[in-house]
């Protein structure tokens, strides 16, 4: 009997935790995923909820996948106010269920305008990347010029990537390829590219830690990693390249949810987070670039991939299509 | 009496099981399934090519899994279960080890040690030159097979070996007195008495290299995929639900299916040895008999530690590289300010909320193991014990979120504590029911007859004799929670970070370095944890030995 009551003990705790939780100060709640910076959590934390007297909750989730899920599962109640770290590519599957309320806000006419992907803004973009293949300088003489010089036999097991199946760099080197040689090309491409792939890895963490761990020289990572490697381990041996001076932007997104509980607060996070004094923090937590323009960016930064060209494909045709790209790409790799 | 007691006492642990895995599993599994679109995912998955393609793969590569770690960890098993020596004690510790590695550093740690650029080619070409011949088969089934055997045969040599330890010496005697010889006495004896114990190390070796996601993977270059992978991506990337919980439910039946044979197999077990036993332990042999036992020592130094002693050596490498100059500057980086912004917490509330949260996952578990495996009594209870084993091959993503829907007022720490307590209690229940197989009732019942009340029974005595057992249901548990990534990031919802999401944290953002440092941090602390749990089990014995002899 009495092993019954300790087991009830929690569940009566915790729910008189979530009552007292509601009669306190107005709490907004954001969600975003595990890779969103600790810095910029604490900003909006500490300085965003300062101003405006209210606090914030802040729920991260492993990956965009999971964190969609639960938007998802949410979507009669929803819990989050506003998320943070969908990608670009998510649109239209996050306006196919109707999860976000459109918002137009006066800061986005500060931002780049080749990133505000979204007419209806119901998502908005707050930083991008290029993703761009990244190599050793110290262990590779001669690197790649173009797509095409990856193929070569000289490169043989020396590459890895991440699979577009389960990762979003590895999502934007498909469009890439894509993008370069069509819907018709783009599998011959893989298919030459294979013999040269040590291995696909799953996520970008496998793959950069293989690179860094000496195992390959050649990596599919982001035109900023050289930053990271300037910053913080003073050396400029790493290197972004940008083949066929090309490359796919990788936008990450924020939005407020519909039926928010908190839209006005949440418009001020919006805001806030789209105001210079939070987007020159981005560069130096995310190794992204800030969507502001004339946000000053950090002296590393000159190490960090120029890009002439930009790929891209239509966020519409991307979403029609992304299965069975997909589908075809996975059953040349297991040819 | 005693087993009506026993019966009352395992109300709670069924309680636990019902209420926190199988109403979950049914509501997520169970709704997706009663939908006629789950019924036609379900179907359509099981007549489809890709099925069959899925499940020849992982039948084929877990049982080579599972047959190298049981070849491997027959010897170590013999050594430690016949002799006594120095460092026993820290080797079965050492042996828990891999286990607390999350999935990323493991692979790591083999890239690190067997991969193109690893310690064994760069030993190699220093031995031989630049023509040194180079071992480049971890890309492959090669390599998916040997990190499984790296997990798994450690469990294995501890299970046989504590099967072994309990081996009555008296019934070796016999046999060689009735002119068996060492073969046929083992074949005759050893073996039909070890084999509960090794039928349980193989179904965990089997059923866990099922489940591999991460080194399947990375392996496998995409080129294999197990249902575990299938989950995940059509959960994550499809968004599909109902499919993502057909293949769950397919997962779940053949891990169902497995231990049911398993214990349909036991059926008519044999046991290892009385509670009266006269313990096997001699001294290691000297001279030359001793060479075949050093030299397998030796090659499983090299085999097991490569990866790990790769890991520890990168930590104390500027960047972690293997080029990279010495330094002590990962580990101070640590305790630097910026550690906080890279892992989400400092570092001293990580390191002791995860040592919290692992020993109380691992007392949790082995209590409720005990109870439910000294209820089960000594008949043979096939059902019974595939129910209480079967989380261990549900999928924990599954789980999770069947936890979230239906709990996810509780605060995120009794989540993660739950969803822990689920994936060890499976192993700490085979070990403890095995174990308690293997002692027979008849000292409980000596015991009871000679007026010990059923407590005290179990305290003086029972407990005592298990004490091998408890401790290592209470390691492996312990190692589950300290080397789980999916329920914390997934339950945890960023209020709870424990080291095993710290490490993964900083790589997330370029830390590679401090990952490993911090990932040697973890292994050293788990060592600590377990040799102390160890020690305090050993201290319990010299007690009872003591009264034995008063």
């Amino acid at each position: 009997m009495k092993k019954r009551r300790v087991f009830l003990l929690p569940i009566i705790l915790s729910i008189l935790a979530a009552l007292a939780g509601c009669g306190g100060a107005k709490q907004l709640v954001v969600y975003t995923y595990s890779s969103f910076g600790q810095e910029l959590i604490d900003l909006i934390q500490n300085d965003f909820a300062g101003r405006h007297g209210l606090s914030v909750e802040v729920r991260t989730f492993s990956d965009a996948g999971p964190l969609f899920n639960q938007l998802l599962h949410e979507r009669k109640a929803p819990q989050a106010d506003v998320v943070i770290g969908l990608d670009s590519i998510d649109l239209p599957r996050a306006l196919e269920h109707d999860l976000f309320a459109p918002y137009k806000p006066k800061a986005l006419a500060g931002v780049d305008q080749r990133f505000i992907f979204d007419r209806t803004h119901h998502l908005l973009p707050y930083d991008y990347g290029y993703v761009l293949f990244n190599y050793d300088s110290e262990r590779l003489a001669d690197p790649p010029q173009s797509h095409l010089d990856l193929l070569l036999p000289k490169y043989r097991g020396l590459i890895v990537v991440e699979s577009p199946k389960t990762s979003s760099p590895g999502r934007i080197f498909l469009l890439t390829t894509i993008a370069l040689y069509g819907e018709d090309g783009y599998l011959d491409y893989w298919r030459k590219l294979k013999p040269n792939l040590l291995t696909v890895t799953p996520g970008w963490d496998e793959a950069y830690g293989m690179y860094t761990n000496g195992e390959i020289p050649l990596v599919l990572s982001y035109g900023t990693s050289p930053v990271y490697h300037l910053l913080y381990d003073q050396t400029e041996r790493y290197q972004a390249l940008v083949l066929d001076n090309a490359a796919y932007a990788q936008i990450e997104a924020m939005g407020i949810t519909k039926g928010a509980r908190h839209r006005r607060a949440a418009q001020d996070l919006i805001e806030y987070i789209l105001s210079v004094e939070f987007q020159e923090k981005i560069p130096t937590s995310q190794f992204m670039y800030p969507v502001v323009t004339g946000t000053p960016l950090p002296e590393a930064f000159r190490v960090a991939a120029k890009v002439d060209r930009l790929l891209h494909l239509d966020e519409a045709e991307v979403a029609a299509k992304l299965d069975g790209w997909l589908a075809a790409w996975e059953r040349v790799m297991q040819e | 009496m005693n087993r009506e007691r026993a019966e009352k006492a395992q109300v709670p642990a069924w309680a636990f099981l019902l209420l926190l895995f199988y109403l979950p599993l049914a509501v997520v599994i169970g709704r997706a399934l009663l939908a006629p679109a789950g019924r036609t995912a379900l179907l359509s998955f099981l007549g489809s090519a890709q099925f069959r393609r899925v499940l020849g793969f992982t039948l084929w590569q877990s049982l080579l899994s599972a047959a190298g770690s049981l070849i491997v960890s027959l010897p170590g098993a013999y050594i430690l279960g016949r002799y006594e020596f120095r460092g026993k004690r820290i080797m079965r510790s050492l042996l828990v080890l891999p286990f607390v590695l999350p999935g990323i550093v493991a692979v790591l740690a083999m890239v690190a040690a067997y991969g193109r650029n690893g310690l064994l080619n760069q030993a190699l070409r220093r031995l031989f030159g630049p023509a040194a011949p180079q071992y480049t088969g971890l890309y492959g089934l090669g390599g998916i097979v040997l990190t499984h055997v790296f997990f798994n045969f450690a469990l294995g040599i501890r299970l046989i070996g504590e099967a072994w330890e309990r081996l009555d010496r008296r019934l070796l005697e016999a046999a060689s007195s009735l002119g068996a010889g060492p073969f046929a006495a083992w074949r005759t004896v050893v073996l039909p008495l070890l084999r509960p114990a090794m039928a349980a190390s193989f179904v965990l070796a089997f059923i866990y290299s099922s489940l591999s996601f991460t080194a399947v993977l990375v392996f496998g270059g995409w080129r294999f995929q197990t249902f575990e992978v299938l989950i995940y991506t059509r959960l994550h990337q499809d968004l599909d639900f109902t499919g993502a919980y057909a293949v769950a439910a397919v997962q779940l039946a053949l891990a169902g299916m497995l231990l049911a044979l398993n214990a349909w197999t036991a059926r008519r077990r044999r046991r290892v040895g009385a509670a009266f036993a006269l313990p096997a332990a001699e001294p290691l042999p000297r001279g030359w008999s001793r060479l075949p036992m050093s030299l397998y020592g030796l090659a499983l130094l090299f085999f097991y530690l490569g990866p790990l002693a790769a890991l520890l050596l990168r930590a104390w490498r500027e960047r972690g590289a293997p080029d990279g100059a010495l330094t002590g500057a990962n580990f101070s980086a640590l305790l630097a300010p910026g550690f906080r912004a890279g892992a989400g917490l400092e570092f001293w509330p990580i390191l002791l909320g995860s040592l919290g949260l692992a020993a109380a996952v691992g007392c949790a578990v082995t209590v409720l193991a005990y109870f439910l495996a000294s209820a089960r009594g000594e008949a043979p209870h096939g059902l019974l014990d595939t129910a209480v084993e079967l989380p261990l091959g549900a999928s924990v993503v599954t789980v999770c979120f069947g936890l979230l829907i239906l709990y996810g007022f509780l605060p995120s720490l009794a989540l993660v504590f739950v969803a822990q307590v689920l994936m060890g209690l499976p192993i700490g229940y085979m070990i403890l029911r095995t174990a308690r197989a293997d002692q027979g009732p008849e000292i409980m019942q000596a015991a009871r007859s000679l007026g010990a009340s059923p407590w005290r029974a179990r305290l003086d005595v029972e407990l005592p004799l298990l004490r091998r057992a408890l401790l290592t249901a209470f390691a492996y548990a312990a190692a589950f929670s300290l080397g789980d990534i999916t329920a914390v990031l997934t339950l945890g919802q960023g209020r709870v970070i424990t080291l095993a999401v710290a490490v993964y944290r900083l790589m997330g953002h370029y830390r590679f370095a401090q990952a490993l440092a911090l990932g040697c941090i973890l292994l050293l602390l788990s060592l600590g944890l377990f040799l102390a749990a160890d020690r305090l089990g050993e201290q319990n014995r010299k007690g009872i030995d003591r009264r034995h002899v008063a």
